[in-house]
């Protein structure tokens, strides 16, 4: 840490460019803009962009036709900021670097993405990079990158000698791959007899939209479309725990909420009914998901909760349920008032993930999901001004603690023979949308922008 | 740099440091105990925790010489065989996840043990709430921290 804190670095803004990068959805060409990025403007540049014409993603029937003769529409807005992944070991690795050949060790989640870059940078074939893995205090996305690993290399190689690099908490949280900053715009159209005769949902972010157009409630309702917008940025970001789909469901699924008392349904069963639509007569090709699968986990969490049954009702309930990598989870979250502040103090999970190999650590990776989404949920965010991040260590960016974590989270997976699926990612989106579900039963007021104990701060009483 | 005497673990270190060194930096790097765990450098996270004279203490934020000549326990001082109650609690209870934060926490549960040998909910909250855990496995922290308290009545 000595050696980091004699460096005296200099920054420079950069200049405006285009770059090629190579990154889950193939090659695409990147806009870098130079400006000095605030929090604050981008906030304006987002709620300017959502007005304007977008990218059509998907259409069903004729969406326009049927918010033209609508009845009733109801429309909101969601909102999320940057987050940064924060793993509690900061970002680090050894590098041995000679003429010859290279030899990095280090903890790092896919190192077959970064060996390429590394035999460029380095000038050396393949071959002659050894790369080793070590545990992981956390990864969350994060250690998907490389930048860490191509920093020591190159110290390594710079210095002639083993090094071992370790980034400072704060070099860590301002130098980060952050989840991007999303916001959507939600519209369901209601015919005079209360039915869903159309949805349509337009999101945006910087840099990229959180739009999967082929999720539900796509192939649920006759009259569908979902476009996406982007506002370019040079703020880098990057994968965080189950990417995108960690802002549509929290969107989504509140989103519906709202949508099922506006019809006087219950969530729950207001789900259930357009899921058996998805399933009986689906419309549209490309719909991800298993509507059984996913109404199994909305019917064993309802019975699990005990959903209807009054002797919860000291608690305000909250309810949702998202499909993403490959597998199913419904949560139901039971939220007290505690000392002013919002508590969630129960939770109930149910998963849908295929066979589960080892049901502790299973439940435990649930639990986590649970708790991070809870955090991130209430206190996540990183605000940016001119360029720079405001928070840089834990002082500043909160996070979730112990007595905040919820005192039990009972977890039950659906009990089938399909191949495994994935368990990291799916638990965490649906817990942001059942929090802001709860959290309307216990103040009359819907949570629509993130982190949401700021908006609690702003919306419920303090004397 | 000044010469410098380390008792941790029972065992006696005799280290060159800057006397401003962070005994986390003189314990992991000099000492070459890396069991314990830089997270923050600023006393937020708890994830330097050693005890010092049997109290929890943030390793990251006590300048080397002012733990000179005392009794340090880091993570590897507690038993060498994971049999105090606190580390068993925390096997039966499968409570971590990537393991990173845990040497702190076990350090602050097995100081608040021993002070209050049956903690309420409270006292718990009152004595993990500067431990940061990214993977959130709080529940499962609190759990194992009863779990000790019972296998301790136990002996």
């Amino acid at each position: 840490m000595n050696a980091r804190k004699k460096l005296k670095v200099e920054w420079q803004p950069i200049t405006a460019s285009k770059e090629v990068i190579n990154g889950f959805r193939g090659k695409t060409e990147v806009i870098i803009p130079a400006e000095l990025e605030s929090t604050t403007v981008q906030m304006e540049k987002m709620a300017e962009y959502a007005k304007k014409p977008a990218q059509q993603l998907r259409k069903d029937g004729d969406p326009e036709a049927a918010f033209a003769k609508a009845a009733q529409i109801l429309e909101r807005t969601y909102t999320a900021p940057f987050l940064a992944h924060n793993c509690m070991e900061p970002m680090n690795y050894f590098a041995h670097v000679t003429d010859e050949k290279a030899l990095l060790i280090g903890p790092h989640q896919a190192l077959g993405w970064i060996e390429p870059t590394l035999s460029k940078i380095l000038n050396l074939p393949p071959d002659k990079i050894e790369i080793q893995m070590s545990r992981m205090g956390g990864g969350f996305g994060l250690r998907a990158y490389g930048h860490f690993i191509t920093e020591a290399a190159l110290i390594s190689r710079r210095m002639k000698a083993p090094i071992k690099l370790v980034y400072s908490r704060e070099d860590d949280m301002t130098y980060g791959i952050y989840r991007p900053m999303y916001t959507a715009t939600y519209r369901a159209a209601l015919d005079a007899n209360k039915n869903l005769i159309a949805f349509h949902v337009k999101g945006g972010g910087i840099p990229e939209h959180p739009i999967h157009a082929n999720r539900f409630p796509a192939g649920a309702v006759d009259h569908y479309l979902a476009e996406g917008w982007a506002i370019p940025s040079n703020i880098t970001i990057g994968a965080f725990r189950a990417p995108r789909s960690n802002f549509n469901a929290a969107a989504e699924q509140s989103f519906l909420d709202e949508l099922a008392e506006l019809m006087g349904k219950d969530p729950i069963d207001f789900r259930l009914e357009l899921l058996q639509r998805a399933k009986e007569n689906p419309v549209g090709k490309n719909n991800e998901y298993d509507a059984d699968r996913y109404a199994g986990v909305l019917k064993l969490v309802r019975e699990k909760s005990g959903w209807n049954n009054m002797e919860h009702k000291k608690y305000s309930r909250g309810v949702a349920a998202y499909f993403c990598h490959n597998s199913y989870a419904a949560h139901v979250v039971d939220v007290v008032k505690k000392e002013g502040q919002p508590y969630v103090e129960r939770v109930f999970s149910a998963i849908d993930c295929g066979v589960v190999i080892n049901p502790d650590a299973a439940a435990n990776m649930v639990q986590g999901a649970v708790v991070d989404g809870i955090g991130n949920a209430f206190f996540g965010g990183l605000i940016h001004k001119e360029g720079v991040s405001e928070q840089n260590n834990f002082n500043r960016y909160r996070m979730i603690r112990h007595k905040e974590a919820p005192k039990k989270i009972d977890v039950h997976f659906v009990q089938n023979d399909i191949d495994p699926t994935g368990l990291g990612e799916p638990p965490f989106p649906p817990v942001f949308a059942a929090v802001a579900n709860a959290l309307y039963k216990n103040t009359g007021k819907r949570f629509y922008h993130q982190p949401f104990i700021k908006e609690w701060n702003e919306k419920t009483d303090k004397t | 740099m000044a010469s410098i005497t380390l008792k941790l673990n029972n065992k006696n270190y005799t280290i060159e440091a800057d006397p401003k060194m962070p005994l986390l930096w003189a314990i992991r790097d000099l000492a070459g105990l890396t069991g314990t765990k830089y997270g923050c450098g600023i006393a937020q996270c708890g994830a330097c925790t050693v005890h010092l004279e049997g109290v929890p203490v943030r390793s990251c934020s006590i300048p080397v010489s002012s733990a000179a000549n005392k009794n340090i326990t880091t993570i590897e001082g507690l038993s060498t065989d994971n049999s105090t109650a606190v580390q068993r609690a925390w096997i039966l209870e499968q409570v971590p996840q990537c393991g990173y934060c845990q040497s702190g926490q076990i350090m602050a549960a097995s100081a608040l043990l021993k002070r209050n040998p049956n903690p309420t909910d409270k006292d718990i909250d009152a004595a993990m709430q500067g431990h940061i855990c990214r993977c959130g496995t709080y529940p499962r922290i609190r759990k194992a921290i009863k779990t000790a308290a019972q296998l301790m009545t136990q002996k």
